[in-house]
């Protein structure tokens, strides 16, 4: 499945876009600032109906406007998104009751310079990377985070609540309901690890010779989460929020048996999170058996050479690739559409290459 | 200046309304002002409900007669019970007509955030009717949101001693629904409460 044609209105920069693409290797070129992440951004936001460098919609609002709209079309599926206040997601035309429902109908992956925060960045942004990754290829787990997350929330109250000297009852029915979501979670998360495991280590040896490990950091005792619940209820008490659990969960990553985090170059973390990318495109190719667009947001750049080589051979298996780039001679061997995007009285005038 | 007195006792009562902040209150007020005919409606509605409406000692319905006509009806199967939230889903499965029984209505469901537990609901007066009169089953009809799923396993740890069966609406496909339409957790859950088909 590839990306045929975009729609846009008031998204960042971009006033209105209407624009074919085609499958293989698409180049988009143009000065800084022109507008380049921007136009990949909404391919990504296309299929997770969130961006890659900012959790606040609004900022996509074209400064001024109130909504934005943007639509895709990929052979016989059409995903549109309108936003103005609220979001609102059709898939060939129908309104989706939920956001959920239509989450990675296209999937995409995103190879972006604020990857590099998966190394640097909080557990938080790692286990966003794996519930992405894996609510690409299994819908369900996105309802199960958010059971999970709104029983967390009421025993959070619940403790609270017991804190100021009000004790409301039924702590237990919470406490049941934190394991039962919390198993399917745990259990995607191992597999999506073990498949990272998989995919990940082998291309991070190709491109840099190093030895990576990866592990998956339970945030509980996951071989009986309910009881650990109830044995630590005093102690969550006074600190008014619950401990233990999935929402504290973490991966970390080693290097030739060094922690990446702190010790790892700019380049080792760089290929790093090159690797888990093009690995979730593999699980995400295996568990779906439809290959994800793939979006290349600068990242190429601050390769080497003989990097660049690798990771081309590596995205010629994906049908199409859109490449965002300041750097015209980032062409590798092969055909490329080229689009350019140009300032022209402060407007983004996006023009191809024939 | 501020606005009369009157009229700020006004928008200060319309907030203490679920989901009403100042600016609606503010509005709502404006409009029974400029528009005093339903202003005067509304009032009597009011009036009327809270004079001769009440909820019913048994089940906890909403009702003009107490007991609710349900609850004193000879022809209810008076041996099971369903559950149910708030007086509206009694109303949706009587529209229905698929059941006979008798109800009890929690009056909520158990949500801290909400500031809501078992005690603030009519739980023990579900209890005493399971002990007191010959029930043989308790349907719990509680929506499938983390907070009716919570009031339902408590309502189960509260029921489990007594010789009653205990049992949970099934949720799955909508009728009419093609598969196909069906979001991913319906189908989960659809596919959870699958059961045999008797001939
Ligand atoms: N919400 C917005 N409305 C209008 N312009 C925006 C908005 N957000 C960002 N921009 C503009 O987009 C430009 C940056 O675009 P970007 O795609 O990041 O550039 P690059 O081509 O370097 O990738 C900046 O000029 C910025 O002012
Ligand atoms: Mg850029
Ligand atoms: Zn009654």
């Amino acid at each position: 499945m590839y990306l045929k044609s975009l729609y846009v209105k008031n998204f960042r920069n971009f006033r209105a876009i209407e624009l074919d693409f085609e499958p293989g290797r698409n180049l988009i070129l143009g000065d800084n600032g022109v507008g380049k992440t921007n136009l990949v951004e909404i391919v990504y936001f296309l299929s997770t109906f969130g961006s890659f460098r900012t959790y606040d919609d609004r900022d996509l609002l074209h400064f001024g406007e109130s909504f934005f709209v943007v639509s895709g079309e990929y052979g016989d599926v059409e995903v549109k998104v309108r936003y103005s206040d609220e979001k609102e997601v059709f898939i060939n035309g129908v309104k989706k009751r939920r956001l959920r429902d239509g989450f990675g109908t296209i999937p995409v992956i995103a190879f972006t310079s604020g990857d590099l925060d998966i190394v640097n960045g909080s557990p938080a942004r790692r286990r966003r990377f794996m519930d992405i990754g894996i609510s690409l290829y299994r819908r369900p787990y996105i309802e199960m985070l958010s059971l999970y997350n709104r029983a967390w929330r009421q025993r959070n109250s619940w403790l609270n609540q017991v804190k100021t000297g009000r004790e409301l009852g039924a702590v237990e029915v919470w406490e049941e309901q934190l394991s039962r979501y919390a198993s399917p979670i745990i259990k995607a998360r191992v597999e999506h690890v073990n498949k990272l495991i998989d995919y990940a280590i082998p291309l991070f040896y190709s491109l840099t010779g190093q030895e990576l490990k990866i592990s998956y950091k339970e945030g509980g005792d996951y071989s009986n989460l309910g009881e650990q619940l109830r044995k630590m209820r005093d102690r969550e008490i006074e600190r008014g929020y619950t401990l233990y659990g999935p929402h504290r969960d973490d991966i970390v990553f080693w290097v030739d048996n060094h922690p990446a985090k702190t010790v790892a170059s700019f380049g080792t973390k760089r290929a790093l999170t090159v690797s888990l990318r093009m690995a979730q495109a593999r699980i995400l190719t295996e568990v779906r058996g439809e290959e994800p667009i793939i979006i290349l947001d600068e990242i190429i750049g601050e390769l080497d050479k003989e990097r660049i080589g690798s990771l081309s051979k590596l995205m010629s298996e994906y049908e199409q690739v859109l490449i965002a780039t300041a750097r015209e001679d980032i062409r590798w061997g092969g055909n490329f559409n080229v689009y350019r995007i140009e300032n022209k009285n402060g407007a983004p005038v996006i023009k191809k290459d024939n | 200046m501020n606005p009369p007195k009157i009229f700020v006792r006004l928008t200060d009562a319309l907030q203490l309304l679920p989901g009403i902040g100042k600016k609606s209150a503010e509005r709502a007020a404006f409009y029974l002002l400029s528009n005093p005919q339903n202003g005067e409606k509304i009032f009597r509605s009011i009036e009327a409900v809270l004079s001769e409406i009440s909820f019913c000692s048994k089940c906890g319905n909403i009702t003009v007669l107490d007991p609710c006509p349900i609850c004193s009806s000879p022809r209810r199967d008076r041996a099971t019970i369903c559950v149910v939230e708030k007086p509206m889903d009694v109303f949706a499965i009587e529209r229905a007509g698929v059941f006979n029984g008798l109800y009890h209505v929690l009056g909520g469901l158990i949500s801290p955030l909400d500031n809501k537990g078992p005690k603030d609901l009519n739980i023990d007066s579900l209890i005493a009717r399971v002990g007191k009169e010959k029930i043989n089953e308790v349907i719990i009809a509680t929506n499938p949101t983390t907070e009716g799923e919570a009031t339902a396993l408590y309502l189960r740890e509260q029921l489990k001693s007594h010789n009653v069966r205990i049992t949970r609406i099934a949720q799955g496909i909508p009728v009419g629904t093609d598969l196909d339409f069906a979001d991913d957790v319906t189908l989960l859950r659809a596919m959870e409460g699958r059961r045999e088909i008797k001939d």
